[in-house]
C-alpha cells in the first residue's frame, strides 16, 4: 500500500515536470517565431503559454512586443501594463510601454498623487507579494522566541533588550504584512483598464441616452469605479468620471 | 541696264524664296452643308505650282470654278526683304445628294516635286425647315419675336461620363445657333466643383464652324474648353453654363414703302443660354494602393538621376526626379527618398513644363534635390519607388528607379576644421524609435495567481509558530510551578530541619563532642539557606548566600551576624582551644540568628 501510494507520487511528479517542461518550449518557439519576424505566430505561442496558466513579467514583456509588432498597439499596452504590474521596476517593460503610450490618441494630464503615496508604492515593489510574505512569517517567529528568551533568562539586561526587541520584531512582522497584502491588491485588485474601441464616447448616466461629456480614443488607461449591468464607470487619470459599455474596456 | 538689274533681283528673290519656304497645301470647305446649297471649296497653294490638277468633284454640281487667285506680299524687315505669295483655287460647288462625301486631294507640282492637300469629308444634310426668322417675317407684330430655344443653345460636353478619380475629362463649352448673333454678354462659367480643372489654351477669337445636329446644321462655337480632374468620387454633377448672347432680329411693322426700299430694320435682342448640367460619374481608385502611390492618374514614365558620383564633402549634389507624361502632373507629390542620415538636405526644386491640350495634361515635373554630404564615406541612396494609377489598364504601376552609389571623399579644408577639438561632435542621431527587444534568455514560470500571501499555508504557520509559542510557555508555567511548590516545601520546613540540626548539636553539646556539634551547627545554618534561598548546596558558597540574602532581605546588620555565626562556627571547628565555654555562647548565638532570620525571610 505504502510503495503503491509512493509510485503515484513518483508518476505524478514526472507528469508536472513534463508539462512544464512542454510549457518552456512553447515560450522558446515562440521567442524563435518572433525573432524570424513571424509575429502572428509568436503571439499563438505566447498564449497558449498563457492558457496553460503559467505566467511572468517577461512573457507578458515579450507578448506585448509580438502584438506591438502586428500593429495591435491595444494588446500590447495591455500585456505591457500586465508585465510592469508583476515586475514594476523592469526598464525594458518601462521604456516599450512609454514607446507604445506615444501612440495612444488621447493625452490626459494626469493629477499629481501625493509624494508619500508614491513613495509608499515604489516602496512595496522593493520585493513580490511572497518576499514580502516570508519577511512577515520570519520576522514573526524571531519576535516569537525573543519572547521566550525574555521569559526563560533571568538576566536583566538580557530581559530588557530581548523584550524591545521581540516588539520590533513583531511589528516588522505586521507592517511587512501590510505590504504584501496592498502589493497584491495592487497586482490583482486594482481595477485598471484600456480602452479598446477606436473612438467611444463616455456618457453621463449608465445609459445611451445619456449625456455625452467626452470622447476616448483606443489605448487610454482608465480606472473602473463601478458597475451597473453592463456599464461600468471610469475614472480618467485627470479625474474624469464617466460611463461606458464594458464591450470598449479590456481588464489589465 | 536697269531693267535688267530689276530682274536679277526679282529672280533672285524668287530662288531664295520657294528655297527657303515649306510648301502649304490645304483644303477648305465648309463639313456640312444643306442640300441644294451652294458652297465654296478652296485649294490654298503658297508657293507658285508649275501643275495643279483638282480631284474629280463627281457628287457636286460645280457652279463655277476653278477660279484662281494670286496674292503676293513684300515685307521688309531690317533691311531684309521677304516675299509670300498665296495662290488660292476656289470652286462653287452645290450639294446635290444626301450623304456624306469625301473630296479627294488635289495635287500640285512645286519646282519638281509633288504635294498633295488634305482630304475633305463634307456631309450634306437632307432638305431643311427654313428658318424661323425667315418664316415668321411677314407676322404682323411690333415685339421681337420670342426664340424658340433650338435655333440658338449653349452645351457643356464632355468627352467620357464614367472616369477613374483623377483622370482627366475634357469639358468643352460650345454654342450652338442657327442666327446672327451679334456680341456676347456676361457670362457666367460653371465652378467645377469637385474638379481640379484646367483651361486648354484656344483661340480668343470664336470662329464658327457647321456642324449637322440631327439633321439640323448649326453654327457652332467653341466658347472655352477645361481639362477637368476629378478629386472625389461618386457622381459628380458640373454646374450649368450661362451666357448672354445678343442677336440681330428683324423687327415686323406695318409694311410701308419705306420699309421694301430701306430694306427690312433689324434690332438687336438679348438672350439668357443656359446649359444643362452634366453628370459625371467618377469611379474610386481600386483599394489596393501601393504604398508609394501618392495620387498620381494617367501613364507616366519616370528618370533620375545625379549629376557626380564622388565628391569631397561639403561639395552639393544634386539628384534630379523626372516624372514624364500624360495624367494629373501638376498634382504630383515629391517622392520619399531615404537619404543617407549624415547628408544635409532640403527641400526640393519642383520646376514644371506642363501643356494643357486636348489629349489632357502633358509635359513633365522634375524634382531636384540638393545634398550636402557632411562626413566622408561611401553612400547608398536607395532605388526611388514610384506608383501611379493607369486608367486605361485599370491597374497600379509602380516604377522604380535605380539605386545610386556616392563615394565622398574628405575635402582639405575638413581634415583642417577636424583638428580643432571638440568642434565638429555633434549628438547621436536617432534614426528611429522602435520597441526593445523580446527577453530571449530563458525565464521562470510561475502558475497564475497562486502565491503564499493570503492562502491558508501561510496563515497556519502564522497560527502554529503562535500555538506553539503558548505551549511553550504553558509547559514553562508548570514546570516553574512544579518546582516553586518543592521550594515551598523546603522553605516551610526549612526551619524545622534547623532546629532539628540544632537539637542535634546541643546533644552534642551536652556530651562533649566537639567535632559533631561544630558539624550539626555548620549543617544546620547551610541547610537552612539552601531551603530558604532555593539554592541547592553544592552551589551555596558564603558569598552566593550573601547576595541572595542581599535580594531577600535590606537589613545589612542581621545579614553579617548571620553569616558571623558561620564564620565564628568554622573558625572554632579547627581550632584546638575552642572550650564547652564558647560552644555554648555559639550556640545561643546560632538560635537567637536564625530565630531572627526566620522572622525576616517570611
Amino acid at each position: 500500500m505504502k510503495q503503491l501510494a509512493g509510485l503515484i507520487l513518483i508518476i505524478l511528479l514526472i507528469a508536472q515536470s513534463a508539462f512544464t517542461q512542454d510549457i518552456y518550449d512553447l515560450v522558446k518557439e515562440g521567442n524563435e517565431y518572433y525573432i524570424n519576424g513571424e509575429f502572428e505566430s509568436a503571439i499563438d505561442k505566447y498564449e497558449a503559454v498563457l492558457d496553460s496558466g503559467y505566467v511572468s513579467p517577461e512573457l507578458y514583456y515579450n507578448l506585448g512586443n509580438a502584438y506591438f509588432k502586428s500593429h495591435k498597439l491595444t494588446m500590447a499596452l495591455v500585456q505591457y501594463e500586465r508585465a510592469l504590474l508583476l515586475d514594476p521596476n523592469d526598464e525594458e517593460i518601462i521604456n516599450n510601454l512609454a514607446l507604445a503610450r506615444q501612440y495612444v490618441v488621447d493625452e490626459i494630464d494626469a493629477l499629481p498623487e501625493l509624494l508619500i503615496k508614491k513613495w509608499y508604492r515604489t516602496f512595496i515593489t522593493i520585493f513580490t507579494i511572497d518576499q514580502w510574505a516570508y519577511i512577515s512569517i520570519s520576522t514573526f517567529i524571531f519576535a516569537l522566541v525573543l519572547f521566550l528568551i525574555y521569559l526563560f533568562t533571568r538576566t536583566i539586561n538580557l530581559r530588557r533588550f530581548s523584550f524591545w526587541l521581540a516588539f520590533v520584531f513583531l511589528f516588522l512582522a505586521f507592517s511587512t504584512y501590510v505590504f504584501s497584502y496592498h502589493r497584491k491588491k495592487n497586482i490583482y485588485d486594482h481595477n485598471f483598464a484600456i480602452i479598446l474601441s477606436p473612438s467611444v464616447t463616455i456618457k453621463g448616466s449608465p445609459d445611451n441616452s445619456g449625456t455625452d461629456l467626452f470622447q476616448l480614443h483606443e489605448g487610454t488607461k482608465v480606472k473602473i469605479i463601478d458597475q451597473m449591468g453592463e456599464w461600468k464607470e471610469i475614472r480618467l487619470s485627470d479625474g474624469n468620471v464617466g460611463w461606458l459599455r464594458d464591450e470598449n474596456l479590456i481588464k489589465i | 541696264m536697269k531693267l535688267t538689274h530689276t530682274i536679277f533681283v526679282f529672280l533672285l528673290i524668287f530662288c531664295f524664296n520657294s528655297g527657303a519656304q515649306d510648301v502649304q497645301f490645304t483644303a477648305d470647305a465648309p463639313s456640312v452643308v444643306e442640300m441644294g446649297e451652294q458652297f465654296r471649296l478652296t485649294f490654298t497653294l503658297n508657293a507658285r505650282p508649275s501643275s495643279f490638277s483638282p480631284p474629280e468633284l463627281t457628287n457636286f454640281y460645280v457652279l463655277s470654278g476653278p477660279n484662281q487667285s494670286t496674292s503676293t506680299s513684300f515685307q521688309i524687315i531690317n533691311g531684309k526683304t521677304s516675299q509670300s505669295i498665296t495662290i488660292t483655287y476656289t470652286y462653287y460647288l452645290q450639294a446635290t445628294t444626301a450623304g456624306t462625301f469625301t473630296i479627294e486631294p488635289a495635287q500640285a507640282v512645286v519646282d519638281r516635286k509633288e504635294y498633295f492637300s488634305n482630304p475633305l469629308s463634307v456631309e450634306v444634310v437632307g432638305e431643311q425647315k427654313p428658318a424661323p426668322s425667315q418664316q415668321d417675317q411677314r407676322t404682323p407684330s411690333t415685339q421681337p419675336q420670342q426664340l424658340p430655344a433650338e435655333e440658338l443653345f449653349v452645351r457643356v460636353l464632355t468627352d467620357r461620363k464614367s472616369v477613374y478619380q483623377g483622370e482627366h475629362i475634357i469639358a468643352t463649352i460650345k454654342i450652338y445657333t442657327r442666327l446672327t448673333i451679334t456680341g456676347f454678354g456676361s457670362s457666367e462659367m460653371p465652378d467645377f466643383s469637385g474638379f481640379w480643372s484646367q483651361d486648354i489654351e484656344s483661340p480668343t477669337q470664336i470662329s464658327l464652324q457647321r456642324e449637322n445636329v440631327n439633321g439640323v446644321i448649326y453654327n457652332t462655337g467653341v466658347i472655352r474648353k477645361v481639362l477637368l480632374f476629378p478629386q472625389k468620387s461618386g457622381e459628380i454633377i458640373i454646374d450649368p453654363f450661362k451666357l448672354e448672347t445678343y442677336i440681330r432680329q428683324q423687327i415686323s411693322t406695318p409694311r410701308s414703302i419705306f420699309d421694301d426700299f430701306f430694306g427690312p430694320s433689324y434690332s438687336n435682342v438679348s438672350k439668357m443660354l443656359e446649359s444643362e448640367p452634366v453628370k459625371i460619374n467618377v469611379k474610386p481608385l481600386p483599394a489596393d494602393q501601393p504604398t508609394t502611390f501618392t495620387g498620381a492618374v494617367g501613364s507616366m514614365n519616370i528618370n533620375a538621376s545625379i549629376d557626380k558620383s564622388g565628391v569631397k564633402t561639403n561639395d552639393a549634389i544634386t539628384l534630379r526626379f523626372a516624372v514624364k507624361g500624360n495624367g494629373n502632373l501638376k498634382l504630383i507629390e515629391s517622392p520619399k527618398i531615404d537619404f543617407p542620415p549624415d547628408f544635409d538636405t532640403f527641400d526640393p526644386k519642383v520646376t514644371t513644363n506642363i501643356q494643357n491640350t486636348s489629349n489632357g495634361q502633358t509635359g513633365n515635373k522634375t524634382f531636384e534635390y540638393l545634398l550636402i554630404p557632411r562626413h566622408a564615406g561611401n553612400y547608398r541612396i536607395p532605388p526611388v519607388s514610384f506608383s501611379y494609377f493607369n486608367p486605361e489598364k485599370e491597374s497600379y504601376q509602380t516604377l522604380q528607379t535605380g539605386e545610386f552609389r556616392i563615394t565622398v571623399e574628405k575635402s582639405e579644408e575638413d581634415e583642417q576644421v577636424n583638428v580643432i577639438p571638440g568642434l565638429s561632435k555633434e549628438d547621436l542621431k536617432i534614426l528611429g524609435s522602435d520597441i526593445l527587444f523580446i527577453k530571449a534568455d530563458p525565464f521562470k514560470l510561475f502558475p497564475a495567481g497562486k502565491i503564499l500571501f493570503g492562502s491558508l499555508p501561510f496563515y497556519f504557520v502564522y497560527i502554529i509558530s503562535l500555538l506553539l509559542f503558548i505551549i511553550i510557555v504553558l509547559i514553562r508555567r508548570a514546570h516553574i510551578k512544579k518546582r516553586q511548590n518543592i521550594e515551598l516545601l523546603k522553605n516551610r520546613k526549612a526551619s524545622k530541619v534547623a532546629r532539628g540540626k540544632l537539637k542535634q548539636a546541643y546533644k552534642c553539646l551536652k556530651q562533649d563532642h566537639k567535632e559533631e556539634f561544630f558539624e550539626s551547627l555548620l549543617k544546620a545554618f547551610w541547610g537552612y539557606l539552601s531551603d530558604k534561598l532555593s539554592i541547592p548546596i553544592s552551589e551555596l558558597s558564603k558569598d552566593t548566600a550573601e547576595k541572595n540574602l542581599n535580594t531577600y532581605i535590606s537589613d545589612q546588620e542581621l545579614i553579617q551576624r548571620f553569616l558571623k555565626v558561620i564564620d565564628d562556627c568554622e573558625m572554632a571547628r579547627y581550632s584546638p582551644q575552642s572550650g564547652t565555654e564558647q560552644m555554648d555562647k555559639l550556640y545561643t548565638e546560632a538560635v537567637k540568628a536564625i530565630t531572627k532570620m526566620e522572622q525576616n525571610l517570611r
